[in-house]
């Protein structure tokens, strides 16, 4: 494998410059001194767009707010909900497992203004009040789905006698799913969580039709600027997101690094 | 059959339940709300539907156009679906084979981008594409080419904008799946003489299947539906069946048709669901060897 | 896991917002009001102001068909005059209303609220020809220009089925909104003449094509068309085509579902105020709705070709116009076109 690494290396990167490629560009963008609406023309350098995010006139940080309480909220659940299924499917094989996983994994596969439409009806029938509660449970419904693929495609082939095995030791159904499936299906279960994430903080067209006065989540706020212009406020937004998420992560490293160093 | 001895305490219906309920609650209900819609006739002022249940929704897709957008759609989803298998397959794998400590900097740097609105990102492609654009500018710089290209409004642009929205949904299951195979495997295979290239088709291939075949249900499927790639990189001619439905529902507000069209979108990625149970089945019978 | 959802559960019932007394929500495009009007109105009245935006106005009226609450709703003419013939809208207080003379005559009383009930216009305005003169050989003036061969692959055209069909309509001497089978097809025929010029369908980035030189010419709504117009300065011309013109206007109305009428009776009141009007014009950068605001807005703030339509082709101004079950006739016309 070594002298293939290099190469593998360069492959990785050239992969994940494309991916960065138009986040660069929005940080860039972010800078830009330019006062109209026209906003990407380049026209010099400026923290305007940082400064006016932190005045907050435009409620973008609370809406920000919104999509973060929503999306932990989704995750939370649906990670429950879809991990819990996917184990229990491949412990047993069900009469009506086939439909059942069917049903589940429609969402996804469901043209999202279809499903909106669905779910708008639906929830008007039942009276609830459109809100939060609406927005978590649409977001759960679609984010399901994605964990409760990935995970199975963890499961997959994976030795179904290590619980047993457990169990057979004595240890409860519980704590042979806390303690052998879950550390096994972990990397599973993180990934799809994460997909599942992105996907309820990036999600408009469902969030627009569920949704109610007062709770104005980011991609609605976006989608619903592009007639006057969507705002470089929102690039400033995006750039300082990704800013922190890279500054924890570097913290946390150092942190473990320094722990290691001490402990050994 | 220590299975089914166990079968009734095994506690499997128990871990199920809580999904089932939630899919039969809003799922099933959703759903078959909007195939009960697929049957109805619009009302006469335009707004909404009425009760009369006729076929005619399902009878208008046979519309020679209707039928070009289907094809079309397909097309763009089995592209899209290739190429991200192309690029992601070998990331996902190179990634499972990092050290730990890389893997978990990868998957965040993977999924960071995906942060960021899509809408955002899909400006920002706009702006590299643009006829005065970066790319171009590059591109003249360095002599290749003598007057801009045209990138922007092209059908590259939509396939290049999709690849790029459902990458992570190929490197992620893939990874997963990559990460958990027994490498004791390869090497065996690779003891017994086996060349490099046959042992990755003949045993790492088989074995990680089933995650290959997540990913590709992830990044079809959504690749069908997905709408604003095609209306903000796409010309004129890229019309696709999440732009239709959109269209037929929002614009014309015919909300039979859109609600039919959209029960034969269901099918046909049914369809694809079922043959991937199948192949997944299969894949696991391979695996479990 | 039981006590972790009913965790959840009270969270996610404590998240809701709680409304308080004296405020209103409003349902428009994001942008639309600029914020520190909004913050006067507040501190003068005590009333709270709820944006909630949308994107569209077709994705507004299926939410308002669901029965949604809104005090006051801001959307084009044609979505509105849906919304009042299905039975949504509630008449205006015309009583509370008492700046409601201020308003220009010529942007009231138009086919989507015929009596004046139901609405407050806030923004009108006309899609502009903008082209750029270095690249176009000639004058260009009309809609029939755009057909020649100069231009092949490089104008843009609104994805809007109505207001291009429409454009075609009166150039081929019919009506904006004919419901004219035959004419129709005349129509569909005529514009799958003008494919290859197209470069682009896009309503809202059109501007950037213009900038990079990628377009010679293209349509551009009335605020893109001032934008335009003040970052490049003499950089391009603007026509209003002269077969005659498509106009659309964005106004207010009060829904029936509304829950602080009065809240939203006095918003409307405040905004028609002169000296408030005064600070829409140059927000919007549409054309000026308040005809006693006219002298307060600052200097040059109409001075932009965009915003003045010649008085000829302002009498010809059409409006497209919600034809209920025919649109779906211009939405196929349209579709076919887009894949010919």
């Amino acid at each position: 494998m070594k002298n293939g690494s290099w190469r593998s290396r360069l492959y990785m990167a050239l992969v994940l410059l494309l991916m960065y490629l138009p986040i660069v560009v929005t940080a860039v963008y972010s800078f830009n001194a330019n006062q109209s609406r026209f906003t990407f023309q380049f026209t010099g350098f400026s923290l305007q767009h940082y400064k006016a995010l932190f005045q907050d006139t435009s409620g973008l940080l609370d809406a920000l707010w919104q999509s973060l309480q929503l999306a932990l909220y989704s995750c939370l659940i649906s990670a429950a909900l879809g991990t819990l299924g996917a184990v229990g499917m491949a412990r047993r094989k069900f009469r009506l497992g086939g439909a059942l996983e069917g049903l589940a994994l429609l969402p996804a596969m469901t043209p999202e203004i279809i499903m909106a439409m669905g779910f708008l009806a639906v929830f008007t029938a039942a009276g609830l009040p459109f809100g939060m509660l609406t927005l978590v449970l649409a977001h759960v419904t679609f984010c399901v789905p994605y964990i409760y693929i990935v995970v199975k495609g963890r499961l997959a082939g994976m030795d179904p006698d290590l619980p047993n095995a457990a169990r057979d030791l004595g240890a409860s159904p519980a704590r042979a799913f806390w303690t052998v499936t879950l550390p096994l299906i972990l990397p599973g279960v993180l990934s799809g969580t994460l997909l599942a994430f992105a996907m309820s903080m990036d999600d408009f067209v469902i969030s627009f039709f569920v949704t109610g006065p007062g709770t104005t989540t980011l991609p609605v706020k976006i989608y619903s600027s592009v007639r006057m212009g969507v705002s470089l406020q929102v690039n400033a937004l995006s750039t300082l997101m990704l800013a922190t998420v890279f500054l924890l992560t570097a913290a946390l490293r150092l942190l473990r690094r320094r722990r290691a160093a001490q402990t050994t | 059959m220590k299975t089914n001895v166990r079968k009734k305490k095994d506690g499997a219906l128990l871990l199920v339940a809580p999904m089932a309920i939630w899919t039969i609650l809003f799922v099933v209900v959703t759903l078959g709300y909007i195939l009960y819609l697929s049957f109805t006739t619009r009302a006469e002022n335009g707004m909404g539907v009425t009760a009369q249940l006729t076929l005619d929704n399902y009878l208008k897709l046979l519309n020679p156009s209707y039928l070009k957008v289907l094809g079309n759609s397909l097309k763009l989803a089995a592209i899209t679906t290739i190429i991200c298998l192309l690029v992601g397959y070998p990331f996902g794998y190179l990634m499972a084979k990092a050290s730990p400590r890389r893997r978990a900097i990868l998957m965040l740097l993977v999924i960071v981008p995906f942060w960021t609105n899509a809408l955002v990102r899909v400006y920002g492609w706009r702006i590299l594409l643009m006829g005065d654009g970066p790319i171009n500018v590059f591109l003249q710089t360095l002599g290749l080419i003598d007057k801009p290209l045209k990138l922007l409004n092209t059908f590259g642009a939509v396939v290049l904008g999709m690849v790029y929205a459902l990458l992570p949904f190929m490197i992620l299951p893939t990874y997963s799946s990559v990460e958990k195979m027994d490498w004791a495997l390869v090497e065996a295979s690779r003891d017994m003489g086996a060349s490099p290239l046959r042992a990755f088709v003949t045993v790492t291939l088989p074995l990680t299947a089933p995650g290959v075949l997540a990913g590709c249900v992830l990044t079809f499927v959504p690749s069908i539906g997905l709408f604003f790639m095609s209306d903000l990189l796409g010309g004129a001619n890229d019309v696709f069946l999440g732009n239709l439905i959109n269209d037929q529902l929002l614009k014309s507000r015919d909300w039979p048709f859109a609600a039919a069209l959209s029960v034969v979108m269901m099918l046909l990625t049914s369809l694809f669901l079922w043959l991937y149970r199948r192949a997944g089945g299969k894949a696991e019978d391979i695996a479990a060897l | 896991m039981k006590k972790l959802f009913a965790l959840l559960l009270v969270l996610l019932l404590a998240a809701a917002p709680a409304l308080a007394e004296g405020s209103i929500n409003i349902y428009t495009w994001d942008g639309y009001f600029d914020p520190a009007t909004i913050a006067a109105f507040t501190e003068e009245t005590g009333i709270e102001v709820n944006l909630s935006p949308f994107a569209s106005n077709e994705d507004m009226l299926v939410v308002m068909q669901s029965g949604a609450a809104y005090d006051i709703v801001l959307a084009s003419d044609y979505a509105l005059n849906i919304l009042r013939k299905a039975d949504l809208l509630q008449p205006l207080d015309m009583e509370a209303l008492t700046n409601y003379e201020n308003l220009d005559p010529s942007y009231l009383n138009q086919y989507y609220d015929p009596d004046g009930t139901y609405s407050i216009p806030y923004a009108p305005g006309s899609p502009v020809l903008v082209y750029n003169p270095e690249l176009v050989e000639g004058e260009i003036t009309s809609f029939a220009d755009l057909f020649d061969e100069q231009f092949a692959g490089s104008v843009c055209l609104l994805d809007s089925a109505r207001v291009m069909i429409g454009y075609i309509n009166i150039m081929l001497g019919h009506d904006f909104n004919t419901t004219d089978d035959a004419e129709l097809a005349e129509a569909a025929e005529k514009l799958k003449e003008i494919k290859p010029n197209v470069l682009a369908l896009d309503s809202n980035l059109a501007y950037q094509y213009l900038l990079s030189g990628e377009a010679k010419a293209a349509f551009l709504f009335t605020s893109q068309a001032v934008v335009c117009e003040q970052s490049m300065p003499g950089a391009f011309e603007y026509v209003f085509p002269s077969e005659g013109i498509g106009f659309g206007i964005d106004a207010m109305v009060i829904p029936a579902s509304a829950e602080n009428p009065e809240g939203a009776n006095a918003f409307l009141n405040y905004l028609m105020r002169p000296e408030v009007a005064a600070t829409i014009q140059p927000w919007t950068m549409y054309l000026n709705v308040n005809a006693a605001a006219a002298e307060l807005l600052p200097e040059g703030s109409l001075d932009y070709a965009a915003l003045n339509i010649p008085e000829d082709l302002f009498a010809t101004k059409q409006f497209a116009e919600d034809l209920g079950d025919y649109e779906s006739v211009y939405q196929e016309i349209w579709s076919e076109f887009k894949l010919s």
